[in-house]
């Protein structure tokens, strides 16, 4: 009996080990590779994400790295190597203060993203929507974007008129409103850098939200399949200071 | 007993009774593509040929002509029309329909023998493993390098929707399909499924839904992704009919059989096989075929509607008319989440089974782990729209979408507790069946996490519709519920024909599924991390790297589920012989003879305890 | 445990009655289940379209009445803001009435077939009847689905035909009607020959209660979509 309980204790304090150092490599890689591997931010919105995708990582990382630990030790300590059929291990049915530890456990870090997701999800609809704030309405169409600036209204010969374009031209630090919608299938519609996303569909307006934070050119992609040039289906950000956009926008010419 | 003497009397087996007696599969086909061109004919001759979607209605009703050829060419309707005429079948029809005495011409028809009908299921499992890993193949070469169009955009785009769709439902019945029907009616101690012909209808009905699939290739494709989005649908040619009416006949197969498993388990146990002794493979089944109850007659229904929006000028799913692209959505994924469950359940409790038998230990924590799988199918059901939060659809929605979601992963770590519970101190059986558990809980610890990720609104809005999501739902289709899938076979293969599935073929196929899954899909995960959106035909160069190490990483998996084919083909009459219960296991399916006679069990058994008592010192076992 | 293999023993195992008919009424009510989901997600359909009036839509549409034309070409077609009425509730109350009395019919033949031996005639009079009825069901379903108002709707110079979104939902209940009818109707076509070759008999009687099972939840499936359809079909 006493040789049983030290070959668990030793498995143990074996698999303790092996999990803390898995968990260290874990949160290692979250924090520098996550980062590493997404693209850069322009937003904060942007920023907020990659922060979130860190921070799951981390909490994750023990989980995975509990996982990993047992079933290598498993691999190379309770595996049998005689011949034929093993003979039959303890009868281990239930363990009642551990699954009772474990379901505590899963769902405190369960809560734990949601409480963090939800409050981010919260404080991302609450700070929009400022005296400064930009409309531009885009529309999608097989398979090119075209985005148009409402505040440049105004009338020629009865009809209305305002600046549009191919390209995304935004000013910095300005919060904007994006009306999007499409002319045939659905579209969706992703500036890459400032983690923003939303379904372009025909006769329907969604909106999103974005303040750019970064001076410089950014992706915008497709990400509902639309037909053909689905892949084909970007175009280009230009995030400007207030001032260089302003004089963009005067140059343009203004079309129906 | 008096049946015995009566059945003596009527010994010689009465073939030649009736035109029934002589289908099989290949009246079926003729008899499909007869009918199917007939009614081809008739809506050109009937139908008015400048009316709205004219095309559209001719390619629905030569489907199910097709359909209705094929079930009628098969003899699924022969017990129909006994039943309707009022002349039921005879004991001597029934044991003919069971495959009494027809060697491996059962395989070839309407059998009703519940492990003919497994094995047919096997052979249909791969076949659309291979149609659809082929497609992926085409799908994976076509991205190799930036601008590379190994096929035309416009095939890429009919390769994505008919691969997808081939694989949900392969991988539907990848698990229950063979494995419900072989073994759950012998786990349980019955002589076959409650409704035997049914599970016929369910197999042949299947049968007759793969050919439309692929047809839809062949008419034209389809380029709306295997979601079948709308609006974009209408825009597809009528190889999107065909594709719909696939999955509405497949909504038939798969309803049916899980009638059937459902009643097998709650009315056909043998004596003292109560709920708590049942297998946990029994559990997982039953859950995942009521879970199946449920969701797919929304398939069923958001099909149906998106066809008549082509053919009948309704508007369910047109804005312009007053329908909306987020009620298919909706219909869509109401169906669409609930069957990620129906397709995961069956394959985690294969692999639970496997674990207590080759770790030589009781199920680790029995009642939690039904209670898991049963939290996990319900919580299924109230997940669907976090699979629309960045389409627009209730933004006010989304907080409560993402809190059911991210439930689930309780659920999903009792199954990881009962498995590591399980292998805990045991006695680890490094056999070929063992190997796919291993690389399951590795993978499905992938799939899982990145689960949490995408669960997470901000961040959902930056990965939906990339490549992050086509690596995580791969991790889990293919890194967890195909290694179900092949493990179960690995175990249950000695079952079906006495001999070992070649272990030497079956680790090397292992290691190269699992190391070109991890290889695949990881570096899909940078792919989608660094910005690229699914379902592109071509990409930017900054994609180049991860998309050939993927391209690589696909073409070592096929090469390993060649391997994997090689040796089922091989080993099922060249393998080594097995005995009828190789692996020392407990439960009812291997204590019955090799291969398992025609009605299982002489005398049924009588259960006494549960099958997991192994370190238990029982006097009488 | 041992289990012996024998290959003579192997047919004869023959089931009490009850028992195949227990596993037989849990099969329908399973399928019965899964009719629900499919008219709960048809009734899904029509509530949310209705809620949120896509465009104001609901009961609207650009185009033609398709009555009296036969072919629009882009010449004559002058496209307006049509507005529809609700379909006339009488024809679905009285496809209602139709369905209600045929699940009556067909409870009571099961009842008379259940009550005495010589209950077997009456009950093929009754199987008749309600087999009938459900007949009508099917004749009055079909002219309200044609009742469905279609209009010409202009596309890329061309006119199609085309329904409202409440048009729509009526067009797919009825037509789900329609085939639930018709398995009525084979459903009572069987019996009634079934019984005629007794087979359906007084000690045989199960399966009649099977069938009602079903023609009773094809009665409430009715009534829910008629109450849904008539009650609740204008947006406010």
């Amino acid at each position: 009996m006493t040789s049983e309980k030290t070959t668990t204790s030793r498995a143990i304090v074996t698999i303790g080990i092996l999990w803390v150092l898995l968990t260290a490599a874990g949160v290692l890689v979250s924090i520098y590779a996550t980062p590493w591997l997404m693209p850069e931010s322009a937003s904060n919105t942007m920023h907020m994400g990659i922060l979130t995708m860190i921070i799951f990582s981390v909490a994750a990382a023990p989980v995975a790295a509990l996982v990993y630990a047992v079933v290598l030790y498993a691999l190379a300590k309770w595996r049998y190597t005689g011949e034929g059929i093993p003979p039959d291990g303890p009868s281990l049915r239930a363990n009642s203060p551990l699954t009772m530890v474990w379901i505590i456990g899963s769902t405190a870090l369960t809560l734990f993203l949601l409480v963090w997701g939800l409050s981010l999800l919260a404080s991302d609809n609450s700070g929009q929507g400022g005296a400064n704030e930009m409309t531009v309405n885009v529309t999608g169409q097989q398979w090119l974007w075209s985005f148009q600036y409402p505040s440049t209204a105004s009338t020629q010969n009865g009809t209305p008129v305002s600046v549009s374009n191919e390209d995304l031209y935004l000013p910095v630090n300005t919060p904007i409103k994006f009306n999007v919608t499409s002319k045939d299938v659905d579209h969706g519609f992703w500036i890459v850098q400032m983690g923003i996303k939303i379904n372009a569909i025909p006769d329907t307006i969604t909106t999103t939200e974005v303040t750019p934070n970064k001076l410089g050119d950014y992706d915008i992609r497709c990400t509902e399949i639309c037909g053909l040039n689905h892949s084909y289906m970007t175009t280009k950000v230009h995030v400007l200071t207030e001032k260089a956009f302003s004089n963009w926008l005067a140059a343009q010419p203004k079309h129906f | 007993m008096t049946s015995t003497i009566e059945h003596s009397t009527v010994s010689a087996p009465a073939l030649g009774g009736g035109i029934y007696r002589r289908l099989n599969f290949g009246t079926a086909l003729i008899a499909g593509v007869v009918f199917a061109v007939i009614a081809w004919w008739i809506a050109h001759s009937l139908l008015d040929s400048d009316g709205r979607g004219f095309s559209d209605q001719v390619m629905v009703i030569t489907a199910v002509g097709w359909v209705v050829g094929f079930e009628l060419g098969i003899g699924a309707f022969t017990s129909i029309g006994k039943w309707f005429t009022g002349r039921d079948q005879t004991h001597a029809d029934e044991m003919y329909l069971a495959g009494k005495d027809a060697g491996q011409a059962r395989y070839w028809r309407f059998t009703t023998d519940h492990k003919v009908v497994g094995v047919q299921y096997i052979v249909v499992t791969m076949i659309l493993l291979g149609a659809g890993g082929l497609l992926a193949m085409g799908i994976r070469t076509n991205l190799l390098s930036p601008g590379n169009h190994f096929v035309n955009q416009q095939i890429y785009n009919s390769f994505l929707s008919v691969h997808g769709m081939l694989m949900i439902l392969a991988l539907i019945v990848a698990v229950a399909g063979p494995w419900a029907n072989f073994v759950v009616p012998i786990m349980v101690g019955a002589r076959d499924m409650a409704f035997p012909r049914l599970n016929a209808l369910s197999l042949w009905t299947l049968v007759a839904a793969i050919p439309l699939l692929l047809g839809s290739l062949a008419v034209g494709g389809n380029d709306m992704g295997w979601v079948t989005q709308a609006p974009i649908s209408n825009q597809s040619g009528v190889g999107f009919d065909l594709f719909a009416m696939a999955i509405i006949t497949f909504t038939v197969s798969t309803t049916v059989a899980g009638v059937n498993t459902i009643c097998t388990v709650l009315t056909m146990r043998t004596k003292g096989m109560t709920l708590e002794r049942l297998p946990i493979f029994v559990w997982a089944s039953s859950i995942a075929a009521a879970l199946g109850l449920y969701a797919f007659p929304f398939f069923l229904v958001v099909m149906s509607l998106n066809i008549s929006d082509r053919m009948n000028g309704t508007s369910f799913f047109i804005a312009s008319e007053g329908g909306t692209g987020w009620l298919q959505e909706n219909l869509f994924w109401l169906m669409g989440h609930p069957e990620v469950y129906v397709i995961l359940l069956p394959a985690v409790g294969a692999l639970l089974e496997i674990t207590t038998v080759f770790a030589r230990k009781p199920l680790f924590s029995y009642r939690t782990s039904i209670a898991g799988m049963a939290g996990l199918a319900g919580l299924s059901v109230l997940v669907w729209a976090h699979h629309m939060f960045t389409t627009g659809w209730a933004p006010a929605l989304g907080g409560p979408f993402m809190v059911t979601t991210e439930m689930i992963s309780i659920p999903t770590g009792i199954i990881f507790l009962v498995l590591l519970g399980t292998l805990w101190r045991g006695n680890i059986w490094m056999r070929l069946p063992m190997y796919w558990v291993f690389g399951f809980i590795s993978n499905f610890i992938v799939g899982g996490i990145t689960g949490i990720y995408l669960s997470d609104i901000p961040v959902d809005n930056q990965m939906h519709g990339t490549m992050f999501v086509v690596a995580h739902f791969h991790y889990v289709f293919v890194g967890s519920v195909l290694f179900g899938a092949i493990g179960a076979l690995c175990f249950w293969y000695p079952k079906v024909t006495g001999r070992f599935l070649d272990e030497r073929m079956g680790k090397i196929s292992f290691w190269l599924v699992f190391i070109g899954t991890n290889v695949t899909f990881l570096a899909m995960f940078v792919s989608g991390l660094r910005g690229m959106p699914r379902r592109y035909s071509s990409y930017s160069s900054i994609f180049e790297h991860t998309n050939a190490v993927s391209t690589i990483g696909a073409y070592v998996i096929m090469a390993g589920m060649l391997v994997l084919l090689g040796a089922v083909i091989s080993s099922w009459n060249k393998g080594e012989p097995s005995g009828p219960n190789p692996w020392g296991s407990k439960t009812l399916e291997w204590l019955v003879p090799t291969p398992v006679p025609l009605e299982n069990f002489e005398v049924l058994p009588v259960i006494t305890e549960d099958p997991y008592t192994y370190g238990e010192a029982r006097t009488n076992s | 445990m041992t289990v012996t293999h024998n290959e003579h023993a192997e047919s004869g195992h023959h089931e009490a009655p009850e028992v195949v008919d227990g596993r037989q009424r849990l099969g329908i009510w399973l399928f019965i289940g899964g009719d629900m989901i499919s008219l709960g997600a048809l009734l899904f359909t029509y509530l949310y379209l209705r809620g949120v009036n896509s465009g104001g839509h609901w009961m609207s549409i650009v185009g033609m009445p398709s009555k009296g034309i036969t072919s629009a070409g882009p010449d004559t077609f002058t496209p307006t803001t049509l507005v529809e009425q609700p379909m006339a509730s009488g024809l679905n109350w009285l496809i209602v009435l139709v369905v209600v009395v045929s699940a009556a019919l067909m409870w009571l033949g099961e009842k008379r077939l259940r009550a005495s031996v010589n209950g077997r005639g009456a009950f093929r009079g009754y199987a008749a009847a309600a087999t009938v009825t459900a007949v009508v069901g099917i004749v009055l379903q079909v002219m309200q689905v044609r009742n469905v108002p279609q209009y010409w709707i202009q596309s890329n110079d061309s006119a199609l035909f085309a329904y409202t979104s409440y048009g729509s939902v009526v067009l797919a209940f009825g037509i789900s009607a329609i085939i639930h009818f018709v398995l009525l109707v084979l459903l009572g076509a069987g019996l009634y020959v079934r019984a005629g070759r007794n087979v359906l008999s007084y000690e045989k009687w199960y399966q009649a209660r099977l069938v009602r099972f079903f023609w009773v939840w094809i009665a409430v499936s009715t009534i829910v979509t008629a109450i849904v359809v008539t009650l609740l079909n204008t947006v406010h």
